[in-house]
């Protein structure tokens, strides 16, 4: 049977967040949350192939006991079973440590055909993660998606933007595809669909199940060091034009700029 | 920047716009309005948006009576349309308890001259391309009903107070009101800046209880949940434009929604929240998301003999806001004792949208001594005495008030 592996993650609803000042984080437990828009076009993807191929769809989150939410969701959505990562070891973790706990519990899952991200995160907006686990496990990884188009025992086709191109290729799986929202659209929820996620298990993984050394991960472990975090200032010069003549003078100098 | 003013008013909602409109039709003076985000950007932007014209309630029908002729004043005033969208409603009875209301209603309707009509199984059906007609034993059709976009009935009520000389001030923030010798002195922003007026009307929603505090008085409401939910756009099962219905036996209201059909439902009891938890932004408040899908999996059984597949029925949106409800689920409008120019005209109980111009145009009467259209005797601040609208026990009141509401 086929298997496809879908991450996704809790992130903030508002852009009004607060920024721990010791530890240069995301206050995560201070803002309402979403499951990033990003990820659930993952899952999109990841359960219009299933349709056709009959391969089973597993929704895995690290992050607090809240992000069971987003897994919840996911399995409201269609996903058919939902793992969440969580441990007080995980907190704080840069994109290379977030890679090494996901790769870990892929190997745990065991055998897979797709593994399926979101482009990026709203709040990180670094689009590491996905890559970065597809180099941990070296399988071949496949940004920018823009469709999957044929899916064989052990390849896909599909085709992905490359600026204003499109460039199609076949790529041996299991690989890794990121996904975005011109991805395609995204089916609405049921109440059906809510209820069968209320009464499904969600299984819980700490770096004991995965067998991670705790030196290994987590703030501490983290090559990315946050130093400081400031909101850009943005500032505009405005000038109010007085008349016609004025405004006809600057479009002019535009234009023409050296008359 | 000026200092002084005759009339302040504090909130750029529907109730605070309405108001500010009125008195200015009335040249009441010079008046400012004022609000902490963008006009029509908080609860006014969170409603079902129904104009319901037929009520049971005494002096309510005036009221929405007035809304419909502030929303043909203003498209003549400002030379653009409102988008008034006359689609007409049905009321639906299947048992013998919502019969006797529907039989209320079309007394009330007919007595004030409303257009209804009883219509057959096969006329709702034709209407409601998404019912079960077989579900419904009597249907009330009343044709001129009508909805309008909440947001911009409120933007209208506002550009029109502007059209008449009502200074606005979007965007700013009222940290009290100043009071002298228990007169009215006027307000401090929270830049410390301090604005004068002998009169000051606080409709500042769910948040009026916060401005009122200090001030020792207690309005007699509290914010309570109310939500809907937006299926997926299904043109053909849900045309646009086609009648709003209120259904008692499900505790629900439908209204199309540009080829989707909007859903209201309400929960067997409904959510108070204490104004103190209140985010100065809507968008950052916590209406309890759960609600989305644990109030619809409770209400949803109710609804399912008029949408059978309500369970599997993609929902695309849902919205959720607070109403100003009131233990006797009738409006606070009126002089605040015992401040002498204090007013304050909030509680919409859920009806903001079809009774705001009607409520603004009570309060201007009120602030400027004139002659009440409707008796204002039961709209009084101080009908209940002395109230703590932040105790739980006062909380609780006003949202069973919500949980037993009959109409829509």
């Amino acid at each position: 049977m086929k298997r496809y592996i879908v991450f996704l993650k809790q992130v903030p609803a508002s852009t009004k967040v607060g920024i721990d000042p010791v530890t240069k984080t995301l206050k995560r437990s201070s803002a309402l949350t979403q499951t990033n828009p990003d990820d659930l076009y993952a899952l999109q993807a990841a359960l219009d192939l299933s349709r056709a191929t009959g391969a089973e769809v597993v929704a895995v989150s690290m992050g607090p006991a809240s992000a069971e939410e987003v897994l919840r969701e996911a399995l409201q959505r269609g996903a058919d079973r939902a793992i969440l990562l969580s441990s007080p070891a995980f907190a704080g973790s840069d994109t290379w440590c977030t890679s090494l706990v996901l790769a870990s519990a892929i190997r745990r899952i065991g055998e897979y055909d797709l593994l399926f991200f979101g482009r990026m995160a709203i709040d990180g907006d670094t689009a590491q993660v996905g890559p970065e686990v597809a180099g941990q496990l070296d399988i071949p990884q496949i940004t920018c998606l823009s469709a999957i188009e044929n899916v064989s025992a052990d390849r896909i086709c599909v085709s992905r933007r490359v600026g204003n191109l499109t460039q199609r290729m076949e790529v041996k799986t299991p690989c890794a595809v990121m996904v975005s929202r011109e991805n395609g659209e995204l089916a609405s929820p049921t109440l059906s669909g809510w209820r069968r996620a209320q009464a499904q298990e969600i299984t819980r993984w700490s770096e004991t199940d995965l067998g991670l050394d705790r030196s290994l991960i987590g703030l501490y472990a983290s090559p990315t060091k946050v130093v400081t975090t400031a909101v850009p200032q943005v500032t505009k010069n405005i000038r109010w034009l007085d008349g016609g003549g004025e405004v006809f003078a600057i479009i002019q100098s535009f234009v023409q700029p050296s008359c | 920047m000026e200092k002084n003013y005759d009339i302040i008013i504090i909130g750029g909602g529907l109730l605070g716009c309405a108001t500010a409109y009125q008195l200015a039709k009335r040249n009441a003076g010079k008046i400012l309005l004022l609000d902490g985000n963008e006009i029509a950007s908080q609860a006014s932007s969170r409603a079902a948006c129904l104009l319901t014209r037929a009520r049971t309630k005494p002096g309510l029908m005036e009221i929405v009576q007035e809304t419909y002729d502030c929303i043909e004043e203003i498209e003549h005033l400002l030379g653009e349309s409102l988008e008034l969208q006359q689609c007409g409603s049905i009321t639906i009875a299947s048992s013998e308890a919502s019969l006797k209301e529907v039989e209320t209603l079309e007394n009330a309707a007919t007595r004030f001259g409303i257009p209804n009509e009883r219509i057959t199984r096969e006329r709702t059906q034709e209407l409601l391309p998404w019912i079960d007609a077989e579900a419904v034993d009597v249907a009330l059709y009343m044709p001129t009903d009508a909805f309008i976009d909440s947001a911009l009935l409120c933007s209208g009520y506002a550009k029109a107070a502007a059209k008449l000389g009502v200074e606005l001030r979007p965007n700013c923030k009222v940290k009290e009101i100043v009071t002298a010798d228990r007169k009215i002195a006027g307000i401090k922003l929270c830049d410390d800046e301090v604005v004068s007026a002998p009169v000051v009307v606080n409709a500042a929603g769910a948040w009026a209880n916060l401005l009122m505090r200090p001030l020792g008085v207690g309005l007699p409401f509290t914010p309570v949940r109310s939500h809907f939910w937006i299926t997926e756009i299904d043109k053909k099962r849900f045309p646009a434009g086609h009648p709003f219905t209120v259904i008692p036996d499900a505790r629900a209201f439908t209204r199309s929604d540009v080829g989707a059909l909007i859903i209201g439902l309400r929960e067997s009891h409904c959510q108070a929240f204490n104004p103190d938890t209140l985010t100065e932004k809507l968008e950052d408040f916590d209406f309890n998301k759960a609600a989305k899908w644990t109030v619809l999996d409770e209400c949803a059984p109710l609804l399912k003999r008029y949408l059978h597949d309500i369970d599997d029925l993609p929902i695309a949106h849902y919205m959720s806001g607070p109403s100003c409800y009131v233990p006797d689920a009738f409006f606070i409008i009126g002089a605040v004792k015992p401040y002498e120019g204090l007013y304050t005209v909030t509680g919409c109980c859920g009806g903001g949208v079809a009774a705001g111009g009607g409520m603004g145009r009570l309060a201007a009467e009120l602030i400027l001594g004139e002659q009440p259209f409707v008796d204002p005797i039961r709209f009084a601040p101080e009908r209940f005495g002395e109230v703590n609208p932040f105790s739980p026990e006062f909380q609780q009141r006003c949202a069973d008030a919500r949980s037993n509401k009959k109409g829509g």
